[in-house]
């Protein structure tokens, strides 16, 4: 027998039954559709944040207050805030970092005599931009006599700009940060955001400044500072400065009797590739399970398949057809059957990440539709595969049959 | 003339699990080439089981086939399946075509597995249609013919392949009169032009069509005569001496 006319009766055959074919094959579909979905995202989420780490360079080192511990979680309210600008002028002076920064990270309402609205104020120094490159548009930034003469001075992401003033030229205006009013003295170039937060929406004052007059505090969110040479050393060398600030004996360097946490980009990179991979994992054991049911009920639809034709296969063996020929025939049906729905959960796959992609667009900036072409390859061999793991029992049951008894079968 | 079909000493048993029906004792004969042979017997006493050996569709317990001259139970499946797409062709009682295929479908379907060419196959197998008068039905759908059409289907589908016999299970069992005299003719006509038929009937009169008739009781050959009132031959053709 030959190929093209195994392959029509087999396409014959299926189309026979077509909506069965479609239902038997929804498994499938879902399953392949899921693993191009998954795929798809998990590329452009990962594109995604190693960009902007690579656009925010490698070399910053992060201060925090708590121990390791608690700051592997998410920042809890409950961590007693440590860190002073007595920590950051120490490191400063003792250490040996490109730069260092203050940073008092807090939301609270920003306005002018005519918009009021909640944002994140950033309480900074002269520093910050040397280590979260940014532009300028219009204006200038904070000096050193700004942040040690408590100046009552602001500089605005691009999008509050426009929320507050429109049109109109920032700077030289007022704006109200909670209850202290400061003079606007530049506005930064737009951003986007990142690590899924606007950027463009935030304001920017000398950290002295807030802590005395707007939040009332003592402490800094984070001390940013940029290494010169090794990371790890400069990590490990802002842990010896500050604990030896701190008063805390720890000559073995047990991370966790340490009241503060150092950190990097490096470890950001590394949480992430651990939570994508675990998310992969979840993703990829869904489609696994899916796909498996798929295989299952293409192996049930098989062999009611090859009972209701029985007699078809009797006959078809009387005239003449070898073992193998049935089997080929039954095989073929199957792979057909889990390619087409390979096909077709491709295709389902590829408009979900299309539009999932559409509409991320306008929510992150700077995401991208990735399609890996391995996916799609992977997809059609996997959905192949499973045809053939799944049809080739019924297809051996067909034909093995006895052809007399097969004639005979109601 | 060549002996096409040869038997000794054919035993068939079934065996369904502890049970064992023994169907066929010791069925001894030889068809030649060109003869037309109606196998007769009361129901259940073995004709079917014995057509299905003989095309090659059964397998028997003890004994020697030679179709051919070849020695059957030496080969294998696959080899068994190819003889009987080459040298057989077989006409059931019910007909056995194929549902969702059109008339034309059915007849060319030996042909796909003997791996005839799509054109080549198409014009065999409306010759083929042709010869059995059905010409104007191929197109149709085997529910939309009568019964007597589908048989000549049937038989088309049987000698597509230029089989160098054709076993027909009671190919009228399921047929009027006109439509029974319609097939034998056909049938007949083949016979004519050299073709082995063995026919299983019930009927004397449609057993009248065939130029040797062999009666079966109890799994054993009970008589065999010559219609055209020659000697009838012994039931036993093969003379060996073991028996
Ligand atoms: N698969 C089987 N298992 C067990 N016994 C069987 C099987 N097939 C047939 N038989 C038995 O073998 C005997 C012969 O059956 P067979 O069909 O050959 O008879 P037959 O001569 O063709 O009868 P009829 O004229 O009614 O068609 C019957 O007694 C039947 O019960
Ligand atoms: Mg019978």
């Amino acid at each position: 027998m030959k190929l093209s006319d195994l392959a029509k009766s087999a396409g014959q055959s299926l189309f026979q039954n077509r909506s069965r074919s479609l239902l038997t094959v929804l498994g499938i579909v879902i399953g392949i559709a899921a693993v191009i979905l998954m795929l798809s995202i998990g590329q452009g989420a990962q594109g995604l944040i190693l960009n902007q780490i690579a656009d925010l360079g490698s070399d910053q080192i992060f201060v925090e207050s708590g121990s390791s511990d608690t700051a592997n979680g998410p920042p809890s309210p409950f961590t007693e805030q440590v860190l002073t600008l007595d920590d950051v002028d120490t490191l400063r002076r003792r250490g040996d970092f490109a730069f260092v920064g203050s940073q008092l990270i807090s939301q609270t309402t920003v306005g002018n005599s005519e918009e009021s609205l909640i944002t994140s104020v950033y309480g900074v120094d002269e520093y910050q931009l040397e280590i979260f490159p940014a532009d300028i548009a219009t204006g200038r930034y904070f000096d050193n006599s700004d942040v040690e003469g408590y100046s009552k001075v602001a500089v605005l992401g691009e999008k509050l700009a426009s929320e507050l003033f429109g049109d109109q030229d920032p700077i030289g205006e007022k704006v109200t940060v909670k209850n202290t009013t400061f003079r606007v003295i530049g506005v930064l170039a737009k951003q986007g955001s990142r690590f899924f937060q606007d950027l463009d929406g935030n304001i920017y004052i000398p950290v002295t400044t807030a802590q005395r007059d707007v939040f009332g505090v003592n402490y800094v969110s984070y001390i940013a500072a940029r290494a010169k040479g090794d990371l790890e050393e400069a990590k490990e060398e802002a842990r010896f400065i500050l604990r030896d600030a701190h008063k805390i004996d720890n000559p073995e360097g047990d991370l966790a009797k340490d009241d503060f946490n150092v950190s990097s980009q490096e470890d950001a990179v590394q949480t992430i590739g651990i939570v994508g991979t675990a998310l992969s994992a979840l993703l990829a054991s869904i489609a696994a399970i899916s796909l498996l049911v798929g295989g299952i009920g293409i192996m049930n639809i098989m062999l009611v398949s090859v009972t209701e034709r029985t007699k078809e296969i009797g006959l078809r063996k009387a005239i003449g057809a070898t073992e193998s020929e049935i089997l080929r025939q039954f095989l073929l049906e199957a792979v057909l059957l889990t390619f087409f729905g390979g096909l077709l959960g491709i295709m389902i796959g590829v408009g979900c990440s299309a539009l999932i992609a559409l509409v991320l667009t306008h929510v992150i900036d700077g995401w991208q539709l990735v399609i890996p072409p391995s996916a799609i390859l992977l997809s059609a061999c996997v959905s192949t595969a499973i045809g053939l793991t799944f049809g080739y029992y019924p297809a051996k049951r067909a034909a093995r049959l006895d052809p007399i008894e097969a004639l005979r079968y109601e | 003339m060549n002996t096409l079909i040869e038997l000794k000493h054919i035993k068939k048993d079934y065996v369904n699990g502890e049970i064992i029906t023994p169907v066929l004792h010791d069925i001894n004969l030889s068809i030649m080439e060109g003869e037309f042979v109606a196998l007769m017997g009361p129901s259940g006493s073995g004709k079917s089981t014995l057509m299905h050996i003989l095309g090659l569709l059964d397998t028997t317990t003890s004994g020697e086939y030679l179709f051919n001259g070849r020695d059957v139970a030496k080969l294998e499946k696959d080899a068994l399946a190819i003889m009987r797409r080459n040298a057989v062709g077989f006409v059931f009682q019910a007909f056995h075509l194929l549902p969702k295929a059109t008339v034309l479908e059915n007849v060319m379907l030996p042909l796909v597995y003997k791996g005839v060419e799509g054109d080549e196959r198409k014009k065999l197998a409306e010759a083929a249609l042709t010869s059995v008068g059905l010409s104007d039905r191929m197109d149709h759908l085997p529910n939309q013919i009568s019964g007597g059409q589908r048989q000549r289907v049937a038989i088309a589908r049987a000698l597509v392949n230029d089989p160098a016999v054709i076993f027909a299970d009671e190919p009228t069992g399921n047929l009027d009169s006109v439509s029974s005299e319609q097939v034998m003719g056909i049938l007949k006509d083949l016979n004519a032009s050299g073709r082995t038929i063995v026919m299983v009937t019930h009927e004397p009169d449609i057993a009248l069509h065939a130029k040797r008739v062999i009666r079966i009781k109890d799994g054993a050959v009970q008589s065999d005569t010559m219609s055209d009132s020659k000697p009838p031959l012994p039931p036993s053709t093969s003379s060996t001496p073991l028996s």
